[in-house]
């Protein structure tokens, strides 16, 4: 499953002058190798046939590895250690160098060895200069010495520790009377020459030429220099001796002199550690679970940590400090999933149902006591301590009071004679089983366990609580004797301090969270309760609503009022599903077919139209007429027609004209087929063709009003209307104010997604089909204006939003006019009124007042809704307009006036002449302001049933869902509309201002 | 013309006018002069009621301006009145201004309200203007276009009330010379002002408010020379010197030349004259040694046309004229008429006459 990044560009790249090319190059290189299935590399032969060998930079690796795999691709990095960590993160097959250096690496590095076999052998020689001869004899008699009496295998067991870092170095004794002995290294040669953690320069080599120093009686003087001027500083005496772990070559001997060979190695290769050459981490390891995952959370420092980094390459690792850190991450949907023990499991899942297992048991590892390597006594002491609790049971005991159970009670531990204290670290949250900390009392299975230990040793028990991270540290330290926080051994750890024999094996479980919005992955839409926690798009006011309140409480419910809104809003992801009738969802599918149906088996309501509860005669007529229909089969052909056929290609039978004295009015929400549409300028559908056969058999002369699906109920019950249909649902909450006839249809429910959320789509790709945006844009012009000549509607509306707006306007600047002669008059009651219908309408939304206005003060009043608009609307402007006209009077300097008195105006006179010019033009520019503010306002008159420009643009839009179109051209033709009316007044404006009436008195004057 | 009895203005406790009482015949040019707050303007918007008063009685041509019945704004008609702040009708032009009341008010028609107009703008020297608007116009121009204004409406009597405040002394002049041409020809004026020379050379009658009635009245020789009552006294003193007090050696001299200067100016003094008594002050003042309490008084009396420079020093004797050679002595008496050292009751006076030409 490890596949190799695709996207590095290598460093160190060899030529810099030419990175880029090289980087495209390889990139290239590695895109085309990328899909390759990666096996192991056991032996050399495997790394044949074009592989990556990763080489450090000004070295003769590369052309050691060409030499062997001359189809190789080398790739350049700036050290060793960089090779290395190229190999184990997958992004090169293989590191070549010297075997020593690479032994040292996969010594402190997890997951990856030096293959046997090397590439070519390679002797290691110390050089002087070649007028030196007497130095190179003293060099190899040293050699020949320590070989012989066993020094140079100490040196090796030393420097070259099969595992783990080299060991210290020996301090060597030179008297060092005769002189000084110059040697000249590379430190950074890991283990021949390099820099230990003390600043100093140790090494194999350093301890060889301390002691050639030794037997020449000469001080050892140590000089650093880099591995390429190393010949160089012997040759011109800088030096006396070099030596870093320098092959002899024939290139080198030419200049210098070599001793005989040190060390023996040769170029080795360094791999990947695969399933057939990696011994196995103490317990078994699972393949991860997909690459489903993508950010991991782990315990700081756990062995999780280490597992995630190994095992997870491509997933962002984030560490927390404490457990419920990471479970609320987990939770929060900032990881995807977390790392935890899987004896929590029962706990954490208790706790919080909505956790769910992604992989039951990645790896198992041991879990012991920690102690510090000084104190091996208490270690044995504890090993004992735990065989002997296992022999009697109480061990048992305590697996079954903490593993199984999920709240279990510490139980009582005997502490007599306490003397001394046992120190013990543990983590206070890292949960039971092992430890928890409830009301000040800690308990769980570590807890009880050191407990009985001290117990045991007749001390008392003390304890600390400690970040994990910091366990180590502490006891190293020695600021705890023992620690017990469910740690697992590894190898790292062992390295600082010791661990007690198991006293659990503990697995790890990877934990995901079941979080409504985002899944991890795989989780798609298969049945409808996976709505239960999903974003449900549904109709305002429809019986959906209450529906999915009820069954679904944790869905996130989006109220729309149209269906278009709805669809485009699931277009745009911004729900997860929509919920539409059944037959309307036909429509929807057959005309998205990105969309999919998720399900039709939702619920099924009965339809029914509306009558006011006064009206029972009507409604006994019309529930006759309905049984009338569907004995004669008119209602089964109706049926046919807009139900089961296509609606869309429904046509409407013929009726007659009627004029009588019965008139019948009936309010409908436009939203589309089969119950209610507008095409061609005409009214069709079921409930269309219903109501019209309806006034034709009983005669009655019938008039369409179109009103927003939620004021349908508020027009019936003020008399606006008589009967009310738009596929309404017959729900107990709308019969307590209405009564409804007998059920005319059946609504069911469907609902609906994105095919991409689907499961039962899963595979399939789904996009959209795509147009150029002209097309797009053509097409849509020509849906939303030609076809069904939609322009008309347009301009009708358009024409009402003008009127309305003009006459508002007028009506508000009378009034408003009015009201600000009282607010600015003496009159207390004058002033009073006038303050409080300013502040009571400027409060009210006009909308608001709009409906009041239609559906309460003119309630049973036939009154034309346009007429009604334009006083709305009229009192709403009015009481902006007058706080403006009253601070442009009031802005005008009182010397005015007093001018106006003393030159013998009256007031009234002195306010028209003097006044009222002045302040007209200080209020244009607001005034303006406010007008365009009322043309925009308009745009809710489809609330008390008129057609407006926005109304008409809802209804092109409920026939095409299309979003951008219509709601664009509406936005542009009100621009046009309140720039035109607004010119009107720049007119006004201008021919007021007084500095253009100079020319028509110059003429008079100047006879 | 106007007959006030007991007239009196309160706002809420704080009494303005208290007992005013005052006949204005035709003819007459009647300066209002006095302290600032004494209610000199408060009087004079009475009498056009702009302010209304709390108690009293005016009757203009027999007519009770108080009456309930009268119709105020037809007597406002023959009243005019121009502003420390002007107030021209902003929207309109300057010639506008000039007719829009005689068209509206006075039923003229627009062509001969304009002919009218014209003249009058001709007669303030500002026919040129006509079209102008009052933002275009300098403050001295402004005011001169509001007297016209008024006099467009044919006013009987003209109430001015501070004219020349708010100008700045370039601009008083012009407005000044109109406002004396009018009373040659004869137009009944009342005029709140602080313009004292200008008051008393071109009133016939001086009123000096004070304490919320008319204090003093009388001829202009009476108030500004005579005064009989105390306070008139002072007020008058006041305004024909100028003290200046001095504690320290660390006197402003420019200050008080600055100060010394616009006292000169405001009573027409030659520039020749007032730099002698620059020079003079300032070499009379270094003469002085350790102030700790002077004074210097400038005064001028018209009728004598003399200018008094004097100054008293409280310290030792010290005689400054023992010295002759002293070269500041020698500038103060090469300019002065008359010097006079007198050491009197621990001061050092010395008088001095400067020279008037």
């Amino acid at each position: 499953m490890k596949r190799t990044s695709c996207f590095t560009t290598p460093e160190g790249i060899f030529s810099m002058k030419k990175f880029w090319l090289f980087g495209l190059l390889l990139a290239l290189l590695m895109h085309t190798s990328c899909n390759e299935k990666k096996s192991g590399i056991t032996n050399l032969s495997d790394l044949e046939g074009g592989k990556k060998i990763a080489v450090p930079t000004g070295t003769v690796a590369d052309k050691m590895a060409l030499k062997r795999f001359p189809d190789a691709k080398i790739v350049y990095y700036n050290s060793v250690h960089d090779c290395a960590l190229a190999v184990l993160n997958g992004k090169a097959d293989g590191a070549v160098y010297d075997q020593p250096v690479l032994l040292n690496i996969a010594a402190k590095t997890e997951g990856g060895i030096v293959l046997d076999e090397l590439l070519t052998p390679d002797y290691y020689g110390f050089a002087v200069s070649p007028d030196h001869p007497v130095l190179k004899a003293a060099i190899d008699s040293v050699l020949h010495e320590i070989k012989a009496n066993g020094l140079y295998d100490e040196m090796s067991g030393r420097w070259f520790p099969k595992q783990g870092a080299p060991k210290a170095m020996p301090v060597i004794e030179i008297q060092g009377d005769s002189g000084i002995l110059r040697f000249g290294t590379a430190a950074v040669t890991e283990p021949m020459a390099f820099v230990d953690q003390d600043q100093k320069i140790v090494g194999f080599d350093i301890e060889f030429a301390s002691y050639i120093a030794q037997k020449l009686n000469k001080k050892l003087e140590v000089v650093n220099l880099e591995f390429g001027a190393l010949i160089p500083a012997l040759i011109s005496g800088k030096v006396d001796m070099i030596g870093a772990g320098m092959s002899i070559t024939e290139e080198r001997a030419k200049k210098v002199l070599f001793s005989e060979s040190y060390y023996d190695n040769g170029i080795a290769v360094f791999v990947k550690k695969t399933e057939a050459t990696a011994p196995a981490v103490t317990g078994e390891e699972k393949t991860d679970p997909g690459s489903v995952a993508q950010k991991l959370g782990v315990l700081m420092g756990s062995i999780h940590d280490a597992y995630a980094h190994k095992n997870f390459p491509d997933a962002s690792i984030y560490p927390f400090n404490t457990l419920p850190d990471m479970l609320l991450a987990v939770q929060s949907g900032k990881v995807d999933a977390g790392f935890i023990d899987q004896t929590s499991l029962k706990e954490i899942v208790s706790r919080d149902p909505n956790f769910k297992v992604v992989e039951e048991c990645l790896f198992t590892n041991d879990i012991a006591a920690g102690f510090s390597k000084g104190n091996a006594e208490l270690r044995s002491r504890f090993n004992q301590f735990l065989a002997k609790i296992k022999a009697d049971g109480t061990y048992d005991a305590m697996v079954d009071r903490w593993m199984d159970q999920v709240d279990a009670e510490m139980p009582e531990i005997p502490f007599n004679n306490a003397n001394g204290i046992i120190n013990v670290g543990i983590v206070s949250d890292l949960g039971l089983p092992f430890e928890l900390k409830v009301n000040d009392q800690w308990k769980g299975f570590d807890v009880e366990l050191s407990g009985r230990f001290a117990a045991s040793l007749g001390k008392n028990v003390a304890y600390t609580d400690i970040p994990f991270g910091s366990l180590l540290p502490s006891l190293v330290a020695g600021k705890i004797d023992i620690i017990t926080a469910s740690m697992m051994i590894t190898d790292e750890r062992k390295k600082q301090i010791d661990f007690s024999d198991p006293y659990f094996t503990a697995g790890a479980t990877l934990l995901g969270y079941n979080s409504g919005t985002k899944q991890l992955g795989n989780n798609k839409l298969t049945v409808l309760d996976d709505i239960a926690d999903k974003r449900v798009g549904i109709f305002t006011g429809t019986v959906h609503d209450a529906f999915v309140s009820e069954k679904y409480p944790k869905a996130q419910i989006f109220r729309f009022e149209s269906t278009a809104d709805m669809m485009t809003s699931l277009k745009n992801d911004k729900v997860d599903v929509a919920m539409f009738d059944l037959i309307t969802a036909g429509l929807v599918l057959k005309r998205n077919p990105d969309l999919g149906l998720l399900s039709d088996q939702v619920f099924d309501m009965p339809l029914g139209v509306g009558f006011s509860k006064k009206n029972t005669e009507l409604l006994k007529e019309f529930n006759d007429f309905l049984k009338e229909i569907k004995q004669d089969g008119t209602w089964q052909k109706m049926t046919e027609r807009w139900f089961v056929q296509d609606a869309d290609e429904a046509v409407m039978p013929e009726f007659k004209e009627i004029s009588s004295d019965k008139k019948l009015v009936v309010g409908v929400s436009v939203e589309d087929l089969p119950y209610v549409a507008v095409i061609n300028d005409q009214y069709v559908g079921f409930d269309i063709e219903m109501i019209r056969t309806f006034a034709e058999r009983r005669n009655y002369d019938l008039e369409f009003i179109n009103i927003e699906f939620p004021a349908l109920v508020a027009a019936l019950s003020s008399g606006k209307v008589d009967m009310i249909a738009d596929g309404i649902c017959i729900s107990p909450e709308r019969a307590e104010q209405i009564n409804f006839s007998d059920e005319y249809a059946l609504f069911r429910t469907a609902v609906i997604a994105h095919k991409n959320k689907l499961a039962k789509y899963e595979g399939q790709v789904v996009e959209a089909p795509q147009e150029s945006f002209l097309t797009k844009l053509g097409n849509s012009f020509y849906n939303n204006i030609i076809r069904e000549n939609r322009y008309l509607m347009i301009l009708r509306g358009l024409w009402i939003t003008i009127v309305i707006s003009i006459f508002a306007s007028l009506v508000g600047t009378l009034i408003g006019g009015l009201i600000c002669m009282m607010r600015m008059s003496k009159s207390k009651p004058l002033k009073s009124f006038s303050s409080f219908y300013i502040s009571l309408i400027r409060g009210t939304p006009v909308l608001v007042l709009l409906m009041i206005i239609y559906y309460v003060v003119f309630a049973s009043v036939n009154i034309n809704p346009v007429f009604v608009a334009i006083v709305a609307f009229g009192i709403n402007f009015a009481a902006y307009v007058s706080e403006m006209f009253r601070t442009s009077i009031e802005s005008i300097d009182k010397g005015q006036t007093e001018a106006g008195i003393a030159a013998g105006f009256t007031k009234i006179q002195t306010f028209i002449h003097i006044i009222m010019p002045q302040a007209l033009r200080r209020v244009l520019p607001v005034y303006k302001g406010e007008f365009i503010s009322l043309v925009k306002m308009t745009s809710v008159v489809g609330y008390i049933a008129v057609e407006d420009l926005t109304k008409a643009s809802d209804i092109i839009r409920s026939r095409t869902f299309d979003a951008f179109f219509p709601l664009i051209m509406a936005a542009v033709i009100y621009i046009l509309i309140a720039w035109l009316l607004t010119l009107v007044l720049d007119y006004i404006e201008i021919s007021v201002d007084p500095k253009r009436r100079r020319l028509s008195l110059r003429k008079v004057v100047t006879k | 013309m106007i007959q006030v009895r007991n007239l009196s203005k309160h706002y809420g406790n704080l009494v303005v006018l208290s007992d005013v009482n005052v006949d204005i015949r035709k003819g007459e040019v009647i300066s209002v002069i006095g302290p600032s707050g004494t209610g000199k303007s408060t009087f004079l918007r009475c009498l056009n009621l702009l302010e209304y008063p709390t108690g009293g009685s005016i009757v203009v041509d027999d007519i009770p301006l108080l009456d309930k019945k009268t119709n105020v704004p037809k007597i406002r008609q023959r009243m005019g009145m121009v502003f420390q702040s002007f107030n021209l009708y902003a929207h309109l032009s300057v010639i506008e201004n000039l007719i829009i009341g005689p068209v509206k008010l006075l039923g003229k028609s627009r062509d001969e309200a304009a002919q009218k107009a014209m003249e009058l703008l001709k007669l303030v020297g500002l026919a040129e203007k006509a079209f102008s608007y009052p933002d275009e116009l300098s403050g001295g121009q402004k005011q001169r276009v509001a007297i016209a204004r008024c006099m467009a409406m044919e006013c009987e009597i003209l109430l001015f009330d501070e004219p020349t405040s708010a100008l700045d002394p370039t601009m008083v002049s012009e407005v000044l010379a109109v406002i004396r041409r009018l009373s040659r020809e004869g137009m009944t004026m009342i005029i709140v002002t602080h313009e004292m020379e200008f008051a008393k050379n071109i009133s016939n009658r001086v009123f000096y408010m004070d304490e919320g009635i008319i204090y003093e009245e009388g001829s202009p020789e009476q108030i500004f020379e005579n005064p009989q009552k105390e306070k008139t006294r002072t007020f008058i003193n006041r305004i024909r010197s100028l003290d200046i007090h001095l504690s320290s050696d660390n006197y402003d001299l420019y200050a008080i030349q600055g100060e010394m200067k616009a006292f000169c100016d405001k009573h027409f003094l030659s520039p020749r004259v007032t730099d002698f008594a620059m020079l003079v002050a300032e070499e009379l003042l270094l003469l002085q040694k350790n102030i700790t309490d002077a004074s210097l008084k400038l005064s001028y009396s018209e009728k004598a046309g003399t200018l008094h420079l004097s100054c008293e020093n409280l310290g030792e004797e010290n005689d400054p004229l023992k010295d002759e050679e002293d070269i500041g002595l020698k500038i103060i008496i090469g300019r002065c008429e008359k010097v006079e050292y007198a050491y009197v009751k621990g001061k050092n006076v010395l008088n001095l006459t400067i020279k008037n030409s």
